[in-house]
């Protein structure tokens, strides 16, 4: 995973550096009622939250990252987008227990199409000219396992990375641009979400964040986030600009 | 890794190539070697010196034209781990050491479990080929399926291989692939 | 982890390090809190002559320096601490390591070396999970979390189970000691001091290359913090031979043998203090023999674990060596298989794969090279019956197609299903 969260990472940033306007896509093959009570599967939300330190070291922290988790869930189900909505948490069953491969495979699986998605979407280097600016991708006919197995049409697939600078950086970043006029920079949030139809395995909504802005570990100000997370989500009869 | 060097490699990762556009039901030419006829549209990038063409993206789909190989060259020009020099093709290899050639150079490019499935002689234009199937995986990311159609042709490799996601990918794509290696002729 | 590799540094570059198969460690003193402060730091202290010291007292001053009873590993971290922060990361990454395109699912094999891994860990085995992964590397690793890494290259290269329970016992030693999380503090610590340093250093107009100084003087610190580590796992894993009865002397065995192996293949383990993250082979073969002989008088009847060991690897041998032999120059694997040879299991398989690096090599006399392999190879025990379709190859290399053909006969006789037995067929028809 953390070579994917690498992986990630980079064309985030890329994104971040080149980026582009409108940041979410929905595929032309999304079918369903939005009147519909759907069910939404959230699968085990892959979220991390970091301090950077004055020496540029990313330490890990639990707590944020757990916060953080907590306030996506409740910005997500407050989201107006999800208003008729009921959204279903697939747990992550213990490690290395078959249920836990059976997932990781299908999480794998997801890495690499949504990694194709970040990367030939939105990297301007990297669109693809056959597809330009179009969402189309899939997960394949695997994907109605799936449906059965968390009794829901749609999965939802969350990444989420956001790093703060800590005190040490602040006074850093304050000291280097007061003496030298250097910006060093603080810590940076990115992530994406994606909606797949289950039926079908087509990736039906995807969309991302890079910036420099916004912090998941309040959950007032997180709000803020997850609506941009959730900018143009399809379904729901709260859906705006889509 | 630290925060600066994402940044610096994310810098290095923007600067590459551009895609171009390979379209449908049209004749082009690959790599000035390999003269194909498309049947569906295709996205085209130049990566050392293969050309690499996909459909959904190099990590779900690519089939790969290997720049033509002499004598004392390797033919799957990757990168490798370890420092270990890739096999080299030597003039003379007869057609049953090609499967060990790929899959020994595959395996020095990183991938794991490279198993081969079936060989099978076929023809590259009106050339003696030799078609490869094989599966293989890497270390994190899906199981790859996919075949390679190899030919000598005074004492010169030509090499094409597909591989792809195998799942899903490789059944969407494998049927076009298949009909645009068999329209390949050479122009060396 | 056992090999010089990669030093640990910031946290993600750490865990690619261990995605990787790169090596990790690092610190410069031990925390306190982390072990009973009562014990102190378990160096072995050598300043009074051994003459001075019963032998039995000398025993149990190693035995008590690395002490188990006092550790307390694998209690999950609260949420609130740094090393939480580290435990859910790994816990992610684990995950992925579980579906990993290399892992080695075989029970057999991988039943056996957790019965392996329980013995040494007592009662910390539930709290451990093992993955076995194909890599051509002799390591293994373990994280605080529990996960613990097997690497085919350990096994390859082992010869007992004492050898590879040493190796194992030195991974668990960094997990009884938490060492990942100190590498982690010490590493945002230098961090932290670096960067002020760049900014106190360009405010004092310091010469352009100090801060290069700077840097050096931070890498060696953190090299010396990671051999520090490494010694103190080191003498766990003697610990744990020492425990479970194993014969003690299986770790400097593993270690000269590693070195030999080394200098075969043209990479000599240099010292140097800049980029080695491990202490020098020679001195942990040194060091393992000097505590081996504090210890040894205490058992009585040392265990190998030979057979059992045998039994469980053997059948998956072809496969590592073939990994090794795809993956590294001609001289290291080589050198891999002269030791593997030297210590005589099935020497049929090992002749063969010597014969299969000179034919692949570009060197000219390769084919020749081979048939003189692949004949010592069919005099022995255990000879792939593939060999004969490699040995008609050579053969055709050298024009000698009468013998290419019988080979290529053997070959179909032998094995009438093989995946490429139709061209073989339509090879031998040309042939005619």
């Amino acid at each position: 995973m953390i070579v994917l969260r690498r992986t990630f990472a980079l064309l985030l940033c890329c994104i971040f550096l080149f980026g582009c306007q409108q940041t979410f896509r929905v595929s032309e093959r999304l079918s369903g009622n939005r009147e519909a009570k759907n069910r939404i599967a959230l699968m085990p939300m892959d979220v991390l939250l970091y301090e950077l330190t004055a020496g540029s070291d990313m330490v890990p922290n639990a707590v944020w990252t757990e916060n953080a988790k907590k306030h996506l869930l409740d910005g997500i189900r407050s989201n107006p987008a999800f208003g008729n909505l009921e959204l279903v948490e697939v747990p992550n069953p213990p490690i290395d227990s078959p249920d836990a491969k059976q997932l990781a495979s299908f999480m794998q699986l997801h890495a690499a199409v949504g990694s194709a998605v970040l990367a030939h979407s939105y990297v301007p280097a990297y669109v693809l000219p056959t597809k330009g600016n179009k969402l189309d991708w899939t997960m394949g006919p695997h994907a109605r396992n799936w449906r059965d197995k968390v009794n829901a049409r749609y999965a939802l697939f969350l990444h989420v990375e956001d790093g703060y600078a800590d005190g040490g950086r602040v006074a850093l970043m304050i000291t280097a641009a007061l003496l030298f006029g250097v910006a060093i920079p603080g810590g940076t949030q990115s992530g994406f979400a994606s909606l797949v139809d289950l039926e079908t395995g087509d990736v039906v909504w995807f969309n991302h964040i890079a910036r420099q802005t916004g912090d998941l570990r309040n959950g007032q100000y997180a709000k803020e986030s997850v609506d941009a997370l959730f900018l143009g989500f399809p379904l729901g009869k709260g859906c705006v600009s889509c | 890794m630290r925060y600066a060097a994402i940044f610096l490699s994310c810098l290095v990762l923007c600067s590459c190539t551009y895609y171009s556009l390979v379209e449908g039901r049209a004749k082009h030419t690959v790599n000035d070697t390999y003269v194909i006829r498309t049947e569906s549209p295709w996205n085209a990038r130049s990566l050392g010196s293969a050309t690499i063409l996909s459909q959904h993206g190099q990590n779900l789909d690519s089939l790969i034209f290997f720049r033509p190989t002499a004598d004392g060259e390797a033919p799957l020009v990757i990168n490798t781990e370890y420092g270990k020099k890739m096999p080299i093709f030597k003039k003379g290899t007869s057609f049953i050491e090609l499967p060990d050639l790929m899959k020994s150079s595959l395996m020095a490019a990183g991938y794991d479990d490279v198993l081969i499935q079936r060989t099978e002689n076929a023809l590259m234009d009106g050339n003696k080929a030799l078609r490869v199937d094989f599966t293989m995986k890497m270390r994190a990311g899906p199981l790859l399926k996919g075949f390679s159609m190899m030919s000598i042709k005074k004492d010169t490799l030509f090499t094409v291989m597909f591989m792809a996601e195998e799942t899903t990918y490789f059944p969407m794509v494998a049927k076009d692939a298949e009909s645009l290696v068999a329209s390949v002729s050479l122009l060396k | 982890m056992l090999k010089p590799g990669r030093r640990w540094g910031p946290f993600a570059h750490s865990l690619i390090a261990l995605t990787l198969c790169a090596c990790a460690n690092n610190s410069s003193q031990f925390e306190s809190g982390l072990r009973d402060a009562t014990l102190g730091a378990p160096v072995l202290s050598d300043d009074k002559p051994a003459s001075q010291q019963a032998e039995a007292n000398s025993a149990d001053v190693v035995l008590s320096a690395y002490g188990i009873s006092n550790l307390k590993p694998a209690e999950r971290p609260a949420l609130e601490s740094d090393e939480g922060g580290l435990w859910s990361a790994l816990e992610e990454h684990e995950r992925m390591v579980s579906v990993a395109g290399n892992r080695i699912t075989d029970e057999a094999l991988n039943g056996y070396i957790k019965d392996v891994v329980c013995k040494i860990s007592g009662p910390y085995c539930p709290q451990i999970r093992v993955y076995v992964l194909r890599v051509p590397d002799f390591n293994a690793n373990m994280s605080p979390t529990g996960k613990m890494e097997v690497w085919s290259g350990l096994l390859l290269r082992a010869r007992n189970e004492a050898e590879m329970a040493a190796v194992l016992g030195h991974e668990f030693g960094h997990f009884l000691r938490r060492h990942t999380i100190q590498t982690q503090r010490d590493s945002v610590a230098r961090g932290n001091f670096l960067q002020f340093a760049a900014v106190a250093l360009g405010l004092a107009g310091a010469p352009a290359g100090s801060m290069d100084m700077m840097r050096l003087a931070d890498l060696a610190g953190r090299m010396a913090y990671s051999r520090d580590h490494e010694r103190e796992a080191d003498g766990y894993g003697l610990r744990v031979l020492f425990d479970n009865g194993y014969d003690l002397t299986a770790s400097p065995a593993l270690w000269k043998r590693l070195k030999e192996e080394r200098s075969k293949a043209d990479s000599p383990d240099h010292f140097n203090l800049f980029t080695a993250s491990h202490p020098s082979i020679e001195e942990r073969a040194e060091e393992q023999t000097k505590l081996t002989e504090r210890l040894s008088s205490r058992i009585t009847s040392p265990q190998k674990g030979r057979e059992r060991y045998l039994e469980h690897i053997l059948p998956h041998r072809a496969g590592f060596i073939e990994d090794e032999i795809a993956r590294k120059p001609k001289a290291a694997a080589l050198a891999l298989l002269d030791l593997l040879i030297e210590d005589g299991v099935r020497l049929g398989e090992l002749y063969f794969y010597k014969g299969e690096v000179h034919r692949q090599s570009a060197d000219k006399k390769g084919p020749e090279e081979a048939l003189k392999w692949y004949g010592k190879a069919l005099t022995s025990e255990g000879a792939p019956s593939k060999l004969h379709k490699f040995k008609a190859l050579a053969h055709l290399r050298l024009e000698q197609k009468a013998q290419a053909r019988t080979e290529f006969e053997t070959y179909l006789q032998k094995m009438p299903k093989a995946p490429d037995a139709d061209l073989v067929r339509s090879q031998l028809e040309e042939l005619k």
